[in-house]
């Protein structure tokens, strides 16, 4: 059998370690923030201060249960992001059954869930009309953030994504790594913060919220170029991000945070037809005997 | 311009700075092509540079002399032949001795000897079209395998030699020596004795996969194929041999080399040596099992050497380590489509089972994946 002996130092399993080392740091933030601190103010008990570990347990765990196998596989980056994207307002049951769900889903056909995830979630505190992405401390009071706010993380976001600072420094790191799908987030931002400040001068309404989104942003950078649910070919990237840009932006007129993880839903789906549409004509491929 | 790329490289590895001569095999095993006529019989007495089989275009010579004892199956460029074999007498008789050609060289009489000497398509290309660059290519394309290196750098005289003659004959407008960057042995001894031979020029080429290649060689200088030649080190030596001394091509360069070698060498073999014998005689191997490429890492093939014969187009040997690579599954990531030099789609022939007309089984999709899956196994259509 023909094989070739020689590899690059190109390995996915060590891109999942840099993406998971990256995400350890949003997490630890995300308990700091959302655990430690709310117990110091005496906003939360002390059981309920490790509830971002809490969550964080239970998908690696639920990961665990699902991808026995190959539990270092991209699965656990799925999960490891879904404890740190859920607005800190979840019902822990309600994050432990969907979570199962999807799991469970991906043993039949293996889709991006995290969009998914958030979008239930939203879902489910809506019909328990508790949505909102402030945690007890940012709801107890009117908050006016300046840009160091949030890029020191002080901003509104999910339990594990308001780090805005560390988001733009792992994205500088993740730009170097070949595997990193860059051109996605790269097209998805500028389309994005181009209509943003277009509309932004045209309407003389400027708002920071709408520019440094910790959700909008971080799922750019972590969850769209998810390399397994994207596009593989450079058309199809570009498509795929012009039209995520673009829907993120068109949705950022009813709900910023749920616009972002819509228009992933949508544009994931499109994903596989779009390589399929780039590559019809491609590769003088024949049949083989 | 395609973007290629540099190989990773274990620079550690080892090489005797000498060619090695292995010219006196117990053995040689030449293959019987179909439509071949046998002009030996059974304990026959050959010659060196004898004739044993021949049709309309083609003749096989015997590199050895020797007593012809009868016919096996090896197998020689991946496939299984029928070979005759040759006792070796280790007398090296030869019909008519060799002497140096003194009548003095003009474009027809090279071009007559080309055809004799069976370089066909370099003998169409100068008699059928105007040449205006030549290229002596001194690149390896494989990692491990240096002989072209060593060719240029043991044989520079007749290299240089060889391409001013075929400069001065046919007009040719730029004679240029081609060498990679990092090869400074040769970039020393080219520089010294380039000033003999003011008319060709030396170029320097990055270190990167597939310059090696006629095709991409000629891409990198914007050179067009219709005024183009291109030879690599070792055929224009040969070249040289057969055009001054009259000498056929019954002697090879190949690199036996890898992390299993002692040290790895280049070795000028007979035509038509088993590797086995080259390997028992001249090799001393590392402990441990061990996996047997033929003509390299890239894209090369792993074989068994008992039954593998050197042919004129073999490259080489390298020794690794056995061991199984696990095969992730595919994620999506298209970096195998993104580096092929040809763009042909390899997650696309592995997803619908078809093969490519275009792939040039350079191995790249492999080498990159970040998944370790053996691509170049479905470009082959092997499944």
């Amino acid at each position: 059998m023909s094989r070739v002996y020689l590899h690059s130092q190109n390995s996915y399993k060590k891109f999942l370690t840099l993406l998971l080392s990256l995400l350890l740091v949003f997490f630890m933030y995300g308990f700091y923030k959302n655990g430690l601190k709310l117990y110091l103010n005496g906003q939360v008990s002390f059981f309920k201060m490790f509830k971002p570990l809490f969550l964080l347990l239970t998908s690696v765990s639920v990961n665990f249960i699902f991808n026995r196998k190959s539990f270092w596989d991209t699965p656990l980056v799925l999960n490891f992001l879904s404890a740190l994207i859920v607005p800190y307002n979840v019902n822990v049951f309600v994050f432990i059954t969907i979570l199962l769900a999807l799991n469970f889903l991906q043993k039949y056909k293996k889709f991006n869930f995290i969009s998914l995830l958030v979008l239930l979630i939203i879902l489910s505190l809506f019909i328990f009309k508790d949505y909102s992405f402030y945690n007890p401390f940012e709801a107890s009071f009117n908050h006016k953030y300046s840009v160091f706010d949030f890029l020191m993380g002080k901003g509104y976001g999910a339990i594990g994504n308001t780090f805005l600072l560390f988001s733009f420094i792992s994205f500088l790191v993740l730009l170097l790594n070949i595997n990193y799908k860059k051109s996605i987030p790269i097209i998805s931002f500028s389309i994005y913060y181009f209509l943003i400040i277009i509309t932004a001068f045209l309407t003389k309404n400027f708002s920071y919220e709408l520019l440094l989104n910790n959700n909008l942003i971080f799922a750019f950078i972590f969850i769209s170029p998810i390399s397994e649910y994207s596009p593989y070919t450079r058309g199809g990237q570009y498509i795929y991000s012009l039209l995520l840009g673009l829907l993120t932006f068109a949705f950022s007129f009813i709900d910023v945070n749920l616009g972002v993880y819509l228009s992933l839903l949508l544009v994931g789906v499109l994903s596989p037809y779009l390589d399929k549409m780039i590559t019809k004509n491609s590769g003088n491929l024949i049949e083989c005997i | 311009m395609r973007k290629l790329v540099k190989l990773k490289k274990n620079n550690a590895l080892l090489y005797s700075s000498q060619i090695t001569e292995y010219i006196a095999p117990e053995y040689i095993y030449l293959p019987v092509y179909p439509k071949f006529n046998l002009l030996v019989k059974n304990n026959e007495t050959v010659f060196k540079g004898q004739i044993v089989m021949e049709n309309n275009l083609n003749k096989v010579l015997s590199p050895i002399s020797g007593v012809f004892i009868g016919s096996e199956k090896k197998i020689i460029d991946g496939n299984v032949h029928t070979c005759l074999v040759i006792q070796n007498d280790y007398k090296e008789k030869k019909k008519n001795a060799l002497r140096k050609s003194t009548v003095n060289l003009d474009r027809d009489k090279i071009i007559s000897k080309l055809y004799d000497f069976y370089f066909k398509g370099i003998a169409s290309t100068l008699e059928s079209r105007k040449i205006n660059n030549l290229i002596i290519n001194g690149i390896d394309d494989e990692p491990y395998i240096l002989n072209r290196s060593y060719i240029m750098q043991n044989f520079y005289k007749e290299i240089l030699e060889m391409t001013d003659i075929l400069r001065e004959n046919f007009n040719i407008k730029n004679a240029m020596i081609v060498i990679k960057n990092s090869d400074t042995k040769n970039i020393e001894t080219y520089l010294s004795n380039i000033c003999m031979y003011p008319s060709i020029v030396i170029n320097l080429v990055e270190d990167k996969y597939l310059l090696g290649n006629d095709f991409f060689l000629r891409e990198e200088f914007s050179l067009k194929e219709s005024d183009t030649l291109v030879i690599d080190a070792k055929t224009i030596l040969n070249i040289y041999e057969a055009v001054i001394y009259n000498k056929h091509t019954l002697e090879s360069f190949i690199t036996i080399s890898g992390p299993m070698v002692e040290k790895g060498q280049i070795v000028k073999v007979k035509i038509g040596t088993s590797f086995d014998e080259l390997i028992q005689n001249v090799f001393k191997l590392k402990e441990g099992k061990k996996e047997f490429v033929l003509n390299g890492l890239m894209t090369g093939k792993s074989i068994d050497i008992k039954n593998v014969v050197i042919s004129k187009d073999t490259l080489g040997l390298i020794i690794v380590k056995k061991g199984e690579e696990k095969e992730g599954k595919c994620i999506n990531c298209g970096l195998c489509y993104k580096i092929c030099p040809v763009k042909v789609n390899a997650k696309k022939v592995m997803d619908t089972k078809m093969i490519s007309k275009s792939c040039i089984d350079c191995g790249l999709c492999s080498y990159i994946c970040p998944c370790n899956i053996n691509l170049r196994k479905f470009l082959r259509g092997e499944k």
